[in-house]
């Protein structure tokens, strides 16, 4: 007998249908499963013998040949398991064929019949949606696949509950989100700027980051928080939207990160490698490539905890998802887009020793002038010119002097940010972007105009201060995100004024 | 004509190498002239191998060929730089009195005035915020009273002095330790374009050589020997400024000293030096005295700029000497945008100097 059910793979994002055709004829008990299926796929076949059994059926007893198409496509995972059992069950006619009922199985089985989650189960159902509008999946999985409306989802405990459903013996109501209406986000976040008394200078830049997406470097000796600040960036990064949600719940989903009953990534993800990371590991990649650190941050925050150790290859392999807000993968397998579309945010000594400019009694700096050129110069030209901000932490003696008096909210500043996010999301409706960030050098010569006194200005302070011309749109695009800020049209000098001061790196005396 | 053919053996046998300025002198004295050392016969060159080596005789003798002569020619007539010897009348008069002048410079930029008082400012390369206002302060002010700057044209302390030097539209000369052509410390790039420009630099090594360590004391007896006066910014404890002293010494110059903080590293040369009997400086005026010059009066009257009201009670927190972004804020109860924003515009018509690590400072000469 043969018989024929619809499952689904994974590869990179997206999904797409595997029929899975199993055949049973007489002759010596074998069970075969082609169709290129690697170690996971291949183990399934213990699993589905065992499962079958313990859930009281009957597992034949005869050559079983189970195919996998398109054959041409390597398979991975374990989420074929509940496909290949209830193949059988068919086959030997254990379950009656419904023509009219051809839904998806997804699932792994556990040797005594019930039903473990899968990864990748939301983006899978994402890509199939048009076509496909029937899909049975473990209990585990339901609240994520209820996020596509499209599909009816029939999640089920155990292979046993899902076999007298198929023979006829109940009837079910597809499986609705708990919390249909009012997604809610997260808005309580456990690192709260409240925390953080002082650093008034270094949080008001962090605004002006969040506001426009802008990337961030920020450098302070050793203890003066860096970290600390860094972690309460995503509390200040405007409100996650559906949409936003729903595209880095797919990439957990793939990454197999999503936790247990989690339908939906509520929060901004905050992903923060250590300097050893290999670049593999930080832009994804892999036998069948698998999102890396970046793609985890997408709509977030990435920080890289002292820049300059982490090793050159391996930051400069972040050029270009900086500049496109995704990662293409190519291995032998074929090729997969991750999106990667964050907030880079890097933290730096300003040199070896890390006292450089901190200007404190107790601890001097003891680099010589080469040392500290060649500290900062190990972060590479072009990656420095994707940080429009530069904040420069000031050491604990005074964080000391400026009170103790506790710090403004995290919500309170995030309603500001959504403000000036919102203004940007207007003006920029026509144009494919969403933040200033994001400006290209044509579409800052239409949006960011400066006045005749704005421009005299800038021109001052290009001469006087020995800032280098990489700087003069990093200012501009900065300056609009304070404007947006402050509700202003127009860039006005003031703007630029404050500006300015957020571009240290470019003065004369650090390099 | 006989002069110039005079001036080519002296380029010659100066940069025959393992002859210094030592040698030189003692070569010159032996055979006569450097012409002399040219036509000698070989035996009596070989004779000096006892002494100089076996090498350098060698080299000598090598070297004796119109080959050398041709290009030595050639850099007699370079466009890129002038060469002067201790023949020419430019040569700097205090430097021909030390012990051993070298024989030949290599000279780019203005002239080299040879009546107008001179003055070396020194310190560390590795310098603090203060040493290097203070380098820029004194260098300014002593060349606006017409005296002559020398330094050394390194990092920190001597890129301040000839910057100050260079503001006040004054004589300022740089003495390398590698070749005319060479320019080391690299960031010093703009530096040596408008020292070239406007003021002059100086070595005793021939174009190409690379700046060895083993250069650097050597070129400090020209940087003492040039002038009558070593003022000593900054200093710590084995700074080659303090090489630099030694040879002003030795050569019978002023030492000057500034004092410092005594918790700090840089301050440990200078203030040892005040211990030793170093005269301490504290205002332009305690040199200028030795030198028999007046201080002028003008450069001391703030710059007339305007100031609105947040850029007025910003400017007056800063009177009390360095203030961090967030002190300033607490003073002048600013907001940090308001604040940033003010500085930006104080910095731009120059009288707040930015300092690294967001500390702000008035600008001396404002």
């Amino acid at each position: 007998m043969l018989s024929r059910v619809k499952s689904g793979g994974i590869f990179g994002i997206d999904g797409y249908i595997v029929d899975v055709e199993v055949d049973i004829s007489n002759g010596l008990p074998v069970f075969d499963i082609v169709g290129l299926p690697d170690l996971s796929v291949r183990e399934s076949r213990e699993r589905v013998r065992a499962a079958i059994k313990n859930s009281g059926f009957e597992f034949p007893v005869k050559r079983i040949t189970v195919n996998m198409a398109p054959a041409n496509t390597k398979k991975e995972g374990s989420a074929f398991d509940l496909a290949i059992a209830i193949g059988i069950l068919k086959a030997t006619e254990q379950i009656p064929n419904v023509d009219s009922f051809d839904p998806l199985f997804l699932g792994e089985l556990s040797l005594d019949g019930t039903l473990r989650p899968v990864k990748g189960v939301l983006p899978m159902l994402l890509s199939i949606r048009n076509s496909h509008k029937d899909v049975i999946l473990p209990y585990s999985n339901a609240e994520e696949a209820a996020n596509v409306s499209e599909i009816n989802i029939y999640p089920f405990h155990t292979l046993k509950e899902l076999v007298s459903y198929l023979r006829g013996q109940y009837n079910l109501t597809p499986f609705q989100r708990s919390d249909n209406d009012d997604i809610g986000f997260e808005t309580e976040f456990m690192e709260d700027f409240s925390d953080v008394k002082g650093q008034e200078s270094v949080k008001r830049a962090l605004e002006i980051a969040a506001a426009g997406g802008h990337n961030v470097i920020m450098i302070g000796p050793p203890g003066s928080g860096k970290t600390m600040l860094a972690k309460r960036i995503p509390s200040i990064l405007p409100d996650l939207s559906y949409k936003e949600a729903l595209e880095i719940t797919q990439i957990y989903s793939v990454a197999g990160l999503l936790k247990e009953g989690e339908g939906l990534i509520r929060y901004r993800p905050f992903m923060s490698p250590h300097h050893t990371i290999s670049s593999t590991a930080l832009v994804g990649g892999g036998r069948i490539p698998v999102p890396g650190q970046i793609s985890l941050a997408h709509h977030g925050v990435l920080f890289l905890d002292e820049l300059p150790e982490f090793k050159k290859e391996v930051l400069e392999v972040l050029r270009q998802p900086l500049e496109d807000g995704k990662i293409t993968i190519s291995r032998a397998y074929g090729t997969a887009t991750f999106p990667a579309k964050f907030m880079l945010v890097g933290s730096a000594n300003p040199c070896n020793c890390g006292y450089f400019g901190s200007s404190n009694g107790n601890q001097e700096c003891i680099c010589t002038p080469t040392q500290i050129r060649r500290y900062l110069g190990k972060i590479s030209g072009p990656l420095m010119d994707r940080f429009d901000i530069h904040i420069e932490v000031p050491s604990l003696s005074f964080q000391k002097i400026s009170g103790n008096d506790k710090g403004e909210s995290s919500a309170s500043i995030r309603a500001r940010v959504n403000k000036g996010r919102e203004r940007q999301m207007e003006r920029y409706q026509e144009e494919g972007i969403y933040y200033n960030a994001q400006l290209s050098a044509k579409l800052i010569r239409k949006y960011c105009v400066l006045d005749k006194s704005a421009r005299a200005l800038m021109e001052q302070a290009f001469s006087s201060m020995n800032l280098s011309a990489r700087a003069y749109d990093r200012i501009l695009k900065v300056s609009r995100t304070i404007a947006d800020l402050e509700g202003d049209k127009n860039i006005q000098t003031h703007h630029i004024a404050e500006a300015i001061q957020y571009r240290s790196l470019d003065r004369q005396y650090w390099s | 004509m006989e002069q110039v053919e005079e001036r080519i053996f002296w380029v010659w046998l100066s940069q025959i190498p393992g002859i210094g300025a030592r040698r030189f002198h003692v070569l010159i004295e032996y055979f006569g002239g450097a012409d002399r050392v040219w036509f000698a016969s070989e035996e009596d060159i070989t004779g000096l191998a006892p002494s100089l080596g076996r090498n350098v005789v060698n080299e000598i003798i090598n070297q004796r060929n119109n080959n050398t002569l041709d290009r030595i020619k050639k850099m007699l007539d370079s466009t890129e730089f002038r060469i002067i010897t201790l023949l020419d009348d430019e040569y700097p008069v205090l430097l021909r009195q030390i012990y051993d002048p070298p024989p030949v410079l290599y000279c780019k930029g203005l002239p080299i005035e040879n009546n107008h008082p001179t003055i070396s400012i020194v310190g560390s390369r590795r310098s603090t915020a203060y040493g290097r206002q203070m380098a820029e302060k004194f260098s300014y002010e002593l060349a606006s009273a017409g005296v002559t700057i020398v330094s050394g044209l390194a990092r920190g302390i001597d890129a301040m002095a000839h910057y100050g030097a260079l503001k006040a539209e004054g004589r300022t000369i740089g003495v390398l330790g590698c070749g005319i052509d060479v320019i080391y410390p690299p960031e010093n790039r703009r530096l040596f374009s408008k020292m070239e420009q406007e003021g002059t630099i100086i070595t005793e090594y021939p174009p190409g050589a690379s700046p060895v360590a083993g250069n650097f004391p050597a070129r400090n007896r020209i940087i003492s020997g040039m002038t009558r006066g070593v003022l000593v910014i900054e200093a710590g404890e084995k700074s080659g400024a303090l090489i630099t002293v030694d040879f002003a010494l030795e050569q019978g110059r002023e030492v000057y000293a500034l004092p410092g903080n005594i918790n700090v590293s840089q301050s440990v040369g200078t203030n040892k030096l005040l211990k030793e009997g170093a005269r301490l400086v504290t205002e332009v005026h305690d040199i200028l005295e030795d030198l028999g010059l007046q201080k002028e009066k003008v450069e001391n009257e703030p710059k007339s700029v305007q100031l609105d009201f947040f850029e007025t009670q910003v400017y007056n927190a800063l009177q009390e000497g360095e203030r961090h972004l967030e002190e300033l804020s607490k003073i002048t109860k600013l907001d940090i945008n308001r604040l940033n924003a003010v500085l930006t515009m104080l910095e731009v018509k120059g009288i707040v100097k930015q300092m690294p690590g967001k500390i702000f400072i008035r600008n001396w000469d404002a």
